[in-house]
């Protein structure tokens, strides 16, 4: 297990951009279900899924990451010169090569002296950059870290696959974590089950061919015109017992390490995987659901990496631009990878949701 | 945690298919619409909730019938 404490180091800003373009479930009874109601209501009942906010065309994540971090970058004045690295997060880069951190490097004229590079995680991809920039600034070897995390994942499914086409939404994030002067505490642990590497896998499309010796789940190799191999495959039952079995005890993990109790905790925000899975696991912990918000995934999609920061900007925000608000957040899926985080956000630089037109 | 018995289950289990046709201990799984993986994480979170336990997917997959289903927690219901 990696568990790390920080003492210097805090978040000055979150902005989120969603695509302004958007679809409804009841849209595609159709074309998804083959006309069947009750199982559209079935989905909209116990799943939670709504409405979803997809690209258009050719966008891609970084163009929604480059709108959030121009208004992250403008609003908030920051002197980009401060500015010692740039971390792109997501499972949908522009490019194989190079990092899409040096696009969106040259893109947002950042200064030479300033390190770029790419994560490769989703669900759980916001706390890994959070943990990596508050690494890099404890250190001092860097000032200010601007961490951009997103995902298009509606470009990835194929559209007429019923287990995940009206799931995902798309979005892009901007985060500025920077050296705190007074003392800040937060607490971070990350795992993972790499065992379990094809629970969600985009099977083709990069240098491994995908064989059954390597690839166990044998449901990848059932393909149609409903899902190619080069589609994200998810198999989604194994992905719910996975979160409501490890969840819970990350949760407990951290208020140990981070030493508080739950009451002292004013939200824990999950990864927006979908209604269903969040109010499962506050379930399991016995914790208030009004403590857990779960609306994202209705109103926008499950949007992977980007859903714990889009709802801090869409639940919460009007709580951390005038107060200090303890929180724990918690990603968990591809991977199987599962990161946690106890931070306090304090009057920072939050805007409502910011959509990308087209 | 209060106890259960079979026939509480057994409506339990109706329930949490969402399933409007009456159900028996004999119906098999496969021939309901309803089972597919949304019904699987249903029965996870019906037995999680009831019996505080998650059961395994591969648990769910060898069960046929209703009855299949209800012996997987058969040592914890009201006798």
């Amino acid at each position: 297990m990696t568990k790390s404490t920080f003492k210097k180091v805090k978040i000055s800003g979150i902005t989120t951009c969603v695509p302004e373009n958007f679809r409804l479930l009841d849209d595609e009874i159709d074309i998804l279900y083959d006309g069947d109601i009750k199982q559209v209501d079935r989905i909209k009942k116990s799943i939670g899924l709504n409405k979803r906010h997809i690209v258009k065309d050719d966008t891609t994540t970084s163009d929604l990451c480059e709108v959030a971090a121009i208004k992250l970058l403008e609003e908030m004045n920051v002197d980009k010169s401060k500015i010692g690295a740039i971390i792109f997060v997501s499972q949908t880069p522009d490019y194989f090569q190079p990092a899409t951190a040096s696009y969106l490097h040259g893109k947002l004229a950042l200064p030479k002296e300033c390190s770029a590079f790419d994560v490769n995680q989703g669900c759980s991809g916001y706390v890994y950059g959070l943990w990596l920039a508050h690494m890099m600034v404890e250190t001092n070897s860097c000032e200010k870290v601007l961490v951009l995390v997103g995902d298009t994942l509606s470009r990835v499914v194929n559209p007429l696959d019923t287990n995940v086409a009206a799931l995902f939404g798309d979005a892009g994030t901007a985060t500025l974590v920077i050296k705190s002067n007074e003392e800040q505490n937060s607490f971070f642990s990350l795992h993972t089950n790499g065992l379990k590497f094809d629970t969600i896998i985009q099977p083709q499309g990069a240098f491994r061919k995908p064989t059954k010796n390597i690839i166990n789940d044998e449901k990848v190799f059932k393909i149609s015109d409903k899902r190619l191999l080069n589609n994200l495959y998810m198999n989604g039952a194994e992905v719910f017992n996975f979160s409501i079995e490890e969840e819970p005890k990350a949760i407990k993990e951290i208020l140990k390490i981070s030493n508080k109790t739950e009451k002292e905790i004013d939200y824990i925000i999950f990864h927006q995987a979908n209604k269903y899975i969040i109010s499962n696991i506050a379930r399991r912990l016995k914790f208030p659901i009004e403590k857990t918000p779960f609306k994202t995934t209705g109103k926008y999609g499950n949007q992977s990496s980007a859903s714990i920061p889009c709802t801090i900007c869409d639940a919460i925000n009007k709580e951390v631009v005038t107060k200090k608000v303890k929180l724990i957040l918690s990603g968990f899926g591809v991977g199987l990878s599962w990161a946690t985080c106890q931070l306090e956000l304090e009057k920072i630089f939050c805007p409502d949701v910011i959509f990308y037109k087209s | 945690m209060k106890k259960i018995t079979k026939k509480e289950l057994l409506e339990e289990i109706k329930l949490t298919l969402q399933r409007e046709e009456e159900i028996s201990l004999d119906t098999e799984l496969e021939k309901m619409d309803e089972w597919d993986s949304l019904a699987y994480i249903s029965i996870i979170s019906l037995y999680d909730r009831l019996f505080d336990f998650i059961i395994t997917i591969d648990k769910l997959k060898e069960s046929k019938t209703i009855d299949d289903l209800i012996k997987l927690v058969s040592n914890k219901l009201d006798k």
